[in-house]
């Protein structure tokens, strides 16, 4: 080691994995039998870490630490006593040892990895030796978990130890992890987030039951389903793989991609379109809670009620059944399944709609169903920004009185400016981005039927 | 008499940075090898071991770091070990022997640090806290691959250089 600098250089080629197969031999055996060589790469790797952590501590705003290890410039260096040294080695123990138990949580000895920044309606967490708590409150620190948003209304906002924000939104479940990379693994429902730069190599990872995200930094929304996945990326790149076949796509700022099980061979990636005022659901795709129940379907089931009472036979049941069939058998109806905070029904508007819906001031929602039995109902819907992440949840309660003054079938027009912000931060919706819809009965029993639901201009 | 909780704490402090250095030198990925001391020292936190003297507190960490990060550069990176395990054990060595000494290099170097001008600093902070590739840096800043790492090596030499100088001046003021 003769040339420091050029030996430095060797070095850090090596270290960059930037050298052929017989240079890197000669590095190696160089390392093997020569002092020098190993005292300047031990001190490229000291510098290394410790030029890190100077970013590290600044980039966390605590610079106290970086200052109290650094000597003012005019300070003489006969102040670095033995005094001094002890005091600050004390320092950096006591602030370590402040750090590692705030990183753990009083019950154990598992890494705080995510912070609750704000959150509304019922929501579970699930800690990774099972515990579960439905307590989380704004400041809440976490190790990994399961966090399941238990309603439509429910959502909550979290924040990893770098800063990189997630809303998750509606009836959600997703398992947090950070180890090397940040993981989340959205089971169902929607998320947004905005992720801060990750170090190279080491993205943050999303996973849905049907494909896998991989996201350097950026801003982007995610909506899961059982059978597909549709990805809107605002800012930054995301790549997504398809998981059936493993096909990957690059999706850029301002585009979108849907990647479903179903379809095997395009998976096109398209620009954002124009929004629209109006929105009609097709009700057979947009549904992501509660079931979809064909007329047809319910008409066999009629008739086969005829049947068994013996007020028609059965070939003459077979007939009207077959008289009322058609190729195209779409018309039915949603209804109302049971969760833990009464019959919900939720439609993804992103699922049919091809293109943004935003809400303006003069319209109203159109929506007509059947209630059949006596119990309120919350009318809702999720927003977000336009080109942007989640932006709330508004709604307006309707009395069963006001549901059923005409037998079990209703018809209600609701504008948008009667919607009342969840979380009441006086936030208007005018201008916002139509997520989803969702209706919930009082009560889990209620028996509540969707049959339209329509985004109207006055 | 095993060390308390709160000595144990202060040797690991006392090392972080070389220990650290050790876990990057297996891993060469700057915010792993913190990870790494941190899993260390919770380890040696959470009672799994106990020491009678600080030289072996620190010999646990080091082979315990070594480990971490041979796991790591497994799981993450699909790799094994670059270097053979007996430079490695050389390497922690030296580091073991000057870590009994007192440890002052690590707050010369910060100084140091402080020092730079802006764009030096930022071409650290690429390198080193981004955890870039040099080809990627130089796409970076502007620069041809061979700039970037002349460069690289004159900031190390000079962080070297300057550390040398505040240890120096530091000894002849005691």
């Amino acid at each position: 080691m003769n040339d420091p600098s050029s030996n430095c250089e060797l070095l850090l080629r090596y270290l960059d994995n930037a050298l052929s197969p017989e240079e890197r031999a000669r590095v190696e055996k160089l390392l093997r039998v020569d002092r020098a060589a190993r005292d300047m790469f031990r001190d490229l790797a000291e510098q290394a870490v410790v030029i890190a952590d100077v970013n590290r501590v600044h980039q966390a705003n605590v610079s106290q630490l970086a200052q109290s290890n650094t000597d003012p410039p005019s300070r003489p260096q006969s102040n670095l006593t033995t005094f001094v040294k002890a005091v600050l080695a004390l320092a950096a123990v006591l602030l370590f040892a402040m750090t590692v138990r705030q990183l753990l949580p009083s019950d154990g000895g598992e890494l705080k990895i995510i912070t609750v920044t704000a959150i509304d309606g019922p929501t579970q967490w699930t800690g990774s030796a099972g515990r579960i708590t439905d307590e989380l409150i704004v400041g809440s620190e976490l190790p990994g978990g399961t966090i399941e948003l238990m309603s439509a209304a429910s959502w909550i906002e979290f924040e990893f130890r770098d800063q990189s924000r997630v809303i998750l939104s509606g009836q959600s479940e997703v398992i947090i992890s950070e180890q090397q990379h940040k993981e989340l693994r959205l089971k169902h429902g929607s998320l947004s987030a905005n992720v801060q730069p990750q170090p190279a190599g080491r993205p943050m990872l999303v996973h849905t039951p049907t494909a896998e995200l991989k996201i350097i930094g950026t801003q982007f929304n995610v909506d899961a389903l059982a059978d597909s996945t549709r990805l809107a990326v605002n800012e930054g790149r995301v790549r997504l793989k398809r998981l059936v076949d493993g096909k990957e796509v690059d999706v850029p700022a301002h585009h979108e991609v849907r990647a479903s099980m179903q379809d095997e061979n395009g998976m096109s990636v398209n620009e954002r379109s124009e929004a629209v005022s109006v929105w009609k659901s097709d009700l057979k795709n947009d549904v992501v809670s509660g079931k979809w129940i064909s007329d047809h379907w319910m008409l066999g089931m009629k008739l086969k009620d005829s049947v068994a009472s013996g007020e028609m036979n059965e070939a003459a049941a077979i007939r009207a059944y077959k008289n009322a069939a058609t190729l195209q058998n779409e018309s039915g109806s949603v209804w109302a399944e049971a969760s833990p905070f009464g019959s919900l029904v939720a439609l993804s508007v992103p699922q049919s709609s091809t293109r943004p819906v935003v809400l303006g001031a003069n319209t109203i929602f159109r929506i007509r169903g059947r209630l059949h039995s006596r119990v309120s109902v919350t009318f809702g819907i999720s927003t977000r920004k336009k080109d942007g992440g989640f932006a709330g949840k508004y709604s307006d309660k309707f009395p069963d009185s006001d549901l059923r003054s005409n037998g079990n079938a209703f018809e209600i027009e609701l504008p948008i400016t009667k919607l009342q912000q969840s979380a009441k931060s006086g936030d208007s919706l005018i201008g916002k981005e139509l997520s989803d819809w969702w209706c919930v009965a009082d009560s889990m029993s209620g028996k509540l039927e969707i049959t339209s639901v329509e985004l109207v201009e006055q | 008499m095993a060390l308390s909780e709160q000595h144990i704490l202060r040797v690991l402090m006392k090392s972080r940075d070389r220990i650290a250095a050790a876990a990057w030198v297996v891993v060469r990925d700057a915010q792993a090898a913190e990870d790494i001391f941190q899993n260390v020292a919770i380890k040696a936190m959470t009672k799994e071991v106990s020491f009678d003297v600080d030289g072996a507190v620190l010999s646990w960490a080091f082979i315990t770091a070594r480990r971490e990060a041979i796991d790591w550069l497994r799981r993450y990176r699909k790799e094994s070990l670059a270097l053979d395990i007996e430079t490695i054990e050389v390497i922690e060595r030296e580091w073991l022997n000057e870590s009994q000494q007192e440890d002052t290099r690590a707050e010369a170097l910060r100084a140091c640090l402080q020092e730079l001008p802006p764009k030096s600093a930022d071409l650290l902070r690429l390198r080193y806290f981004e955890g870039l590739a040099c080809v990627v840096v130089a796409e970076r800043m502007g620069s041809g691959l061979d700039a970037v790492y002349k460069r690289l090596s004159r900031l190390h030499q000079t962080l070297k250089e300057c550390v040398e100088t505040r240890l120096a001046e530091a000894a002849e003021h005691e």
